[in-house]
């Protein structure tokens, strides 16, 4: 089987008339760093695909704190446009270099598990996305677009254009624990955004990246610690339950058991490096 | 099967070519337009052994569907080799022992030449890291970083010791 029709629209309008017209018989590629080698390995065989990297998405704009990121933004161009130290984190492990001047902010966001490096940090920051088909655009948590395993909450004729991140209150940290030396899949990856009050946490996002289906949110050891100052038997109690209450992928790189065991390591290590950093107001 | 004929540009030459949909970019570098340098690897952007640059930047040519490279500059190995000789990273890489089966030699030397040409005098550390997507089964890496080390010398001109 071949593929029919390669597009490349110029145009959003043009892009999003193709996604009405063919729906879930056309597959899109931003930076194809995940779409390319299914096809190559032919575990995929699109009949129609629709190439999104000539629209224009690859900005960055903030105001007021706030930034939004275009869908197609490589994590080259995160790393050359973006200052903010949690994002140029996330970005830098996203990949070795040739691969970050390909993949983009949007295709991370659907990057099947233990991926999804560059979208973890976002989820700890309460990322919204753009979500646009012909006729409608709406802006949903991040949170919510990751419905369920293999499945985002946007339809087939819909594209996600953007992503917009709240200003970044408090302190973060980003730790990506891989099993041999960069580039390497996640075994665990922790992002955390937490706000204190004099020492106590009011309110705290914890993501982690191979603790499920896509990056996840830990709520349960977000509770335990919210209204706590950050000691080790908070700190302690909420990686257990981090550790518990994951659903971790298994593959050649470490199993279902030895994630479970480092992200209650890493989720840890993570608090214990904010517990001793200076409180930013 | 509907080939449709694109011009892309190749080490300063513009060339048209038939590309099927979505062909790789390595696939029509190497098979059709014989830029042997550019190797068949694991076409899953794994081991860097098909880095080219385009417009400057490394990226894996595997991954690249070809028509997406139109009008960009598409550079390959032969395109940094002089003709009558080699260019200073090839030299090095000779003269370090950086190579034994030789795979990933022409994959290697391009991410070299982009590293050296946004950052002309590299730590170690930013060698290995700028290298790190290209896997090197024979050397175990250190007489690559040596051999970088010494092409930034030699280019910024402070010779090199050989050593
Ligand atoms: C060698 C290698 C190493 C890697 N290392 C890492 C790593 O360390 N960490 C990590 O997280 N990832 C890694 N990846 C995976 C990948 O590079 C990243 O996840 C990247 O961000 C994916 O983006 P992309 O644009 O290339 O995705 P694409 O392949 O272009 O897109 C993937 C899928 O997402 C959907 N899609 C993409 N954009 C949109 C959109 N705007 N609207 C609707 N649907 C869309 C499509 O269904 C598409 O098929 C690696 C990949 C390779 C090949």
């Amino acid at each position: 089987m071949t593929i029919e029709a390669y597009y490349r629209p110029e145009t959003l309008e043009e892009a999003l008339d193709l996604s009405a017209e063919y729906r879930s018989s056309l597959d899109i590629i931003s930076g194809g760093t995940i779409a390319m080698p299914a096809i190559n390995e032919g575990k995929t065989f699109p009949a129609r695909v629709m190439d999104i990297r000539d629209l224009d998405l690859d900005f960055v704009e903030s105001s007021n704190g706030e930034r939004t990121l275009g869908a197609t933004l490589t994590l080259t161009g995160v790393l050359e446009k973006i200052d903010e130290p949690f994002l140029r984190d996330a970005a830098r492990h996203t990949g070795g270099w040739s691969i970050r001047n390909m993949g983009t902010v949007g295709g991370n966001l659907f990057s099947p598990p233990p991926l999804g490096d560059f979208a973890v940090a976002l989820l700890a920051l309460d990322a919204e996305i753009e979500v646009q088909q012909r006729d409608e655009q709406r802006w949903i948590s991040l949170s919510e677009f990751y419905a369920g395993p293999k499945s985002t909450a946007i339809e087939a004729d819909e594209l996600v254009t953007a992503v917009r991140l709240p200003p970044i209150d408090g302190d973060t940290t980003y730790t990506k624990y891989t099993r041999s030396q960069e580039p390497a899949r996640a075994i665990v990856t922790v992002a955390v955004n937490l706000e204190r009050q004099d020492g106590v946490v009011e309110t705290v996002r914890i993501a982690l990246n191979g603790a499920g289906p896509h990056p996840v949110r830990m709520h349960e050891a977000e509770d335990i610690l919210e209204g706590e100052r950050l000691e080790r038997d908070a700190i302690e109690r909420a990686a257990e339950a981090a550790a518990e209450g994951a659903d971790p992928p298994e593959d050649a790189i470490a199993s279902a058991w030895y994630r479970r065991k480092m992200i209650r390591h890493h989720l840890s290590n993570a608090l214990c490096e904010l517990r001793n950093q200076e409180e930013t107001k | 099967m509907s080939g449709k004929i694109v011009e892309l540009t190749v080490n300063g030459r513009t060339v048209e070519e038939i590309v099927d949909p979505m062909e790789p970019l390595q696939s029509v570098l190497r098979n059709k337009l014989g830029n042997m340098a550019t190797k068949t690897g694991c076409k899953q952007g794994g081991c860097g052994s098909c880095t080219v640059l385009v417009d400057g930047e490394p990226i894996v040519s595997c991954l690249l569907p070809a028509e997406a490279a139109v009008g960009t500059e598409i550079t390959t190995l032969e395109g940094i080799t002089p003709d009558d000789g080699l260019a200073p990273v090839q030299e090095a890489f000779r003269d370090h022992f950086a190579m034994q089966c030789g795979y990933c030699t022409p994959g290697m030397i391009m991410t070299a030449e982009a590293l050296l040409e946004r950052n002309p005098d590299p730590s170690r550390a930013e060698i290995e890291d700028a290298i790190s997507g290209n896997v090197c089964r024979c050397t175990g890496y250190d007489p690559i970083v040596d051999a970088i080390e010494a092409a930034s010398e030699s280019m910024n001109g402070q010779g090199d010791d050989g050593a």
